[in-house]
């Protein structure tokens, strides 16, 4: 409750006290199982092929080539992405700079066009953007919010007494920033720099646009020459590989930084340090950054939709390319928020070696590229369940795998505003448990439910990877439509879908940021 | 519901968390109409007993009677929703998503007649005059209150469906000074103005004495001693009683004729506190034939400092002096190296290392410890 703060910790009496009832274990420990589908189909498939097999595919040339593709432009863009985004945030909020909150706005907004989005919009520019470097550049510009958001964050939470104390102690405004707030923003660089090598390792869309082929695009390539053979397999369990070493380094440090989290609230603001002739590079630089990252792409996907009008856009598909994208988004927010309150029940609730390893199982999810979990899922339909291969149902399974750890962050937060004294005194008010549940726990977590479904809702609008997998026959998104126009150089088609996409994401970016950035994918 | 009768009978109460048993066989009678005041330090048992009488809990022995019905017995066990107990939690509990009259109505909507908005209203009006609030705060979300106009509307709730007995968990532990003096004024008074029974739950000794009827002390899972303020105040039953309900000087104590002989001289024997019925001096130890220690309690403001020598005074050296405002605390050294510390409102202020004729004010009870007395 604001404005009451407890002066005494609360009763330590408190645990076990709380029962989970068996059926919300149950179905929690189901929708684990659920999301390590995708993880066993890899394994078994890799296994079955046999060492020889596997080992020929893997130690060959093309393969060692994807791995140092996707290494390059992991050190590449991950050190580019810490570079702007601690400094965008150092900028904005330890320096006088002008238009702060603008500014601000502006280095959180790349988030609202999708990385492939991006990349239609800078070749289409720039047809010379391509390869490495092209892929450096527009990779960087989508995913260095993901390191500012949680430096700012850090910046934000920081004790300002320890910048003053310092300045007390003779230190300059750099010996000040090497020696104390830079060690206070090691946990929020590493995590937010994991967290966007997690997503270059994911990306697909932007690089094939970009034709720079890392293992994720290998690993379609190979689908669509092979279908799901082994080759497609192989390929995908050394990506698994990858993001399981990334995930585990971020699962390791998310454990650590939770203390070094001061709590929001009203801290006090720190002195700001004056720019003086710095000021007008500094914004120079800024202003540069939010053209490249925000404006060019918004502008190019207008002037395209401006020169796409005159050769006439096919309204009836564009019509039922966004109602069947948004039916797809509606049963994937369902399944996702269904499928998440058990999990962020039981975590909030029991705390335990069961519950965590629950909630660590789901947050795989996070970790596994969409293209991964499809062919997964494609994988399993063709050997165990050929009446599910390109239905709704295993789509949307694709969906809740990839989107379920946005929306269990999102209801845990609500979960954990939940005081169990809140149902001791409906209880004494003479109210049963069905009652509890429906006039306070539900109208308390309502507005964290529906967080939850709509960041599911907006991920599962813009996915771009599984659903070229999995969607049924004939049945078209904004993103996969988006996609065959402009893999088919045809840019002036593709614009009404790209402003589209960005118009879904947008909302996304806003939740999102709510969140300090701490799921993203 | 006012009246002489009992609101609460508490038999062999028992509980723990895993580890040593918190509540040991405690026995408790809570008479109707009273604010009864439950003291005792952190992890004494105090939230646990409060718990089992709302029936957040079973406890694992004992029965627990409300009025006439036994709601808690090793065969029984009714649950809180059905007990008709008010309940008001450490930091209000209030419903974040219901604005105050939807919190205070939450109650009225259960009771079978299911009378019409009107009424609520009408209701919700009373109570929150009976609480002290302005009824302008009606439509405010608990997140716009203060955190004491919180607890008066997580009091008016507990209220509204007229419940027979009142459960107030620390209800004032985490206010600032100014409004915990204002709110615990509005919640006696309101409290009164009904008539319920009230039991409170708290570590605060002068909260304890000047809201409660009566305080029941509670030590290592039982309950230590239960009589009005002035009686567990002026009478402890025991040295730990008398440190549960304000600072005291614990002084060894040679009793003869209705005296102790002790550091600070010759004192005057008061009346005996009683932990329960039957517990006469015989049980100190007092000419039968066990040893206990028998120390006195004298309380700070009870040892009066003077620059001249009066009748029965005793020499001591200021070893330190705090100042207060209102009062100041002196630390004295007598003969013998004893240590007791006086409380006095006087206007001169010894210097640290002056001596000075103490001598106690009153009559002092005599207890019996279990540690060394000093």
């Amino acid at each position: 409750m604001a404005g009451v703060t407890g002066t005494r910790p609360a009763p330590r009496l408190r645990a076990g006290r709380v029962s989970v009832p068996p059926v919300v274990g149950v179905a929690a420990a189901l929708v684990a199982l659920l999301t390590l589908v995708p993880l066993a189909v890899i394994a078994y498939d890799t296994v079955g092929a046999g060492w020889s097999e596997v080992s020929r595919l893997v130690f060959r040339d093309r393969t060692l080539e994807l791995l140092a593709n996707t290494g390059k432009l992991v050190v590449g863009s991950v050190s580019l992405c810490v570079l702007l985004g601690v400094g965008a945030a150092y900028l904005v909020w330890r320096t006088d700079l002008p238009f702060r909150r603008l500014v601000h706005v502006a280095m959180v907004a790349p988030l609202a066009v999708p990385a492939f989005v991006n990349a239609y919009a800078w070749s289409s520019l720039v047809p010379s953007a391509d390869g490495y470097s092209g892929a450096l550049v527009v990779v960087t510009l989508s995913y260095f919010p993901l390191v500012y958001l949680p430096v700012t964050a850090a910046l934000r939470g920081a004790d300002p007494a320890l910048v003053e104390s310092a300045a007390a102690l003779g230190l300059s405004a750099s010996a000040t920033f090497r020696r104390v707030t830079l060690p206070q923003l090691r946990p929020a660089v590493l995590g937010g720099g994991l967290l966007v090598a997690l997503h270059l390792v994911a990306e697909f869309g932007a690089l094939a646009l970009i034709r720079f082929p890392t293992l994720s695009t290998a690993v379609y390539d190979q689908f669509r020459s092979s279908f799901s053979g082994p080759a497609a397999n192989t390929v995908a369990s050394v990506l698994v590989l990858v993001c399981l070493l990334l995930l585990t380094g971020e699962l390791t440090l998310r454990g650590r930084t939770a203390y070094a989290r001061v709590g929001g609230g009203a801290a006090r603001a720190s002195v700001r340090i004056p720019l003086g002739r710095w000021t007008l590079p500094a914004a120079a630089g800024l202003l540069l950054l939010t053209l490249a990252a925000v404006v060019l792409p918004v502008v190019s996907v207008m002037r395209w939709f401006v020169a796409g009008s005159s050769s006439a856009v096919d309204l009836p598909v564009l019509l039922s390319t966004t109602a069947s994208t948004l039916g797809l988004g509606v049963l994937a927010a369902l399944t996702v928020t269904v499928a998440a309150l058990p999990v962020a029940w039981l975590t909030v609730r029991r705390r335990g070696v069961l519950s965590t390893l629950v909630e660590r199982i789901t947050y795989i999810g996070t970790g596994l590229p969409g293209i991964v979990v499809a062919l997964a899922l494609v994988t399993l339909a063709l050997h165990a369940l050929p009446a599910l291969y390109q239905t709704t149902t295993m789509l949307v399974a694709a969906y809740a795998i990839l989107f379920l750890p946005r929306a269990i962050v999102s209801i845990r937060a609500g979960l954990l505003q939940l005081s169990p004294s809140l149902e001791d005194a409906a209880a004494t008010l003479g109210v049963g448990p069905i009652g509890v549940l429906v006039r306070v726990v539900i109208p308390v977590i309502a507005p964290a439910l529906g967080s939850g479904a709509a960041l599911a809702f907006l991920g599962a609008s813009t996915e771009l990877t599984a659903t070229l997998l999995l969607s049924p026959l004939g049945t078209q998104t904004l993103a996969t439509q988006f996609w065959s126009y402009s893999s088919a150089i045809d840019y002036g088609a593709a614009a009404p879908y790209a402003a589209l996409l960005i118009l879904v994401s947008a909302p996304a970016a806003v939740l999102l940021t709510r969140y300090d950035g701490q799921v993203a994918s | 519901m006012t009246g002489e009768g009992v609101a609460i009978t508490i038999e062999g109460l028992t509980h723990g968390y895993g580890g040593p048993a918190v509540l040991r066989g405690l026995d408790l009678t809570v008479p109707s109409g009273h604010t009864t005041a439950v003291l005792g330090p952190s992890g004494c048992g105090k939230t646990t007993l409060l718990r089992a009488i709302a029936g957040f809990i079973r406890p694992q022995a004992g029965t627990i009677v409300l009025g006439e019905t036994i709601v808690t017995s090793p065969t029984r066990s009714v649950p809180a929703r059905a007990r008709h107990v008010g309940y008001v939690a450490q930091e209000g509990a209030l419903f974040p998503h219901r604005d105050v009259a939807g919190n205070i109505a939450f109650g009225l909507s259960l009771s079978g007649l299911r009378p019409r908005a009107r009424t609520h209203a009408a209701r919700v009006d009373e109570l929150l005059t009976l609480v002290g609030l302005d009824l302008s705060l009606r439509h405010r979300m608990p997140h716009e209150l203060s955190g004491g106009q919180q607890q008066r509307v997580a009091l008016a709730r507990a209220l509204a469906p007229e419940p027979s007995v009142i459960l107030l968990d620390e209800p004032f532990s985490s206010l600032d000074t100014q409004s915990r003096s204002e709110t615990s004024a509005a919640t006696t008074a309101a409290l009164r103005a009904r008539g319920v029974t009230a039991v409170l739950i708290t570590h605060d000794p002068r909260e304890a004495m000047s809201l409660a009827d009566t305080i029941a002390v509670l030590d290592g899972g039982v309950v230590a001693q239960h009589g009005a303020p002035e009686e567990v105040y002026g009478r402890p039953a025991s040295a730990t009683v008398a440190r549960t309900l304000g600072p005291a000087n614990l002084l060894a104590a040679d009793v003869r004729d209705g005296h102790a002989d002790t550091a600070l001289g010759c004192l005057e024997l008061g009346p005996r506190g009683h932990a329960g019925p039957d517990r006469g001096l015989a049980d100190l130890g007092v000419g039968g034939s066990t040893r206990h220690t028998l120390v006195v309690v004298v309380r700070p403001e009870q040892v009066l400092v003077s620059s001249s020598e009066s009748p029965g005074s005793v020499v001591a050296q200021v070893v330190s002096s705090t100042y207060h405002g209102h009062d100041h605390l002196l630390r004295l050294r007598l003969a013998g190296g004893t240590v007791v510390d006086s409380r006095s409102s006087s206007a001169v202020r010894p210097q640290v290392g002056d001596h000075v004729h103490t001598s106690v004010d009153g009559s002092v009870p005599l207890v019996t410890t279990d540690g060394p007395a000093g």
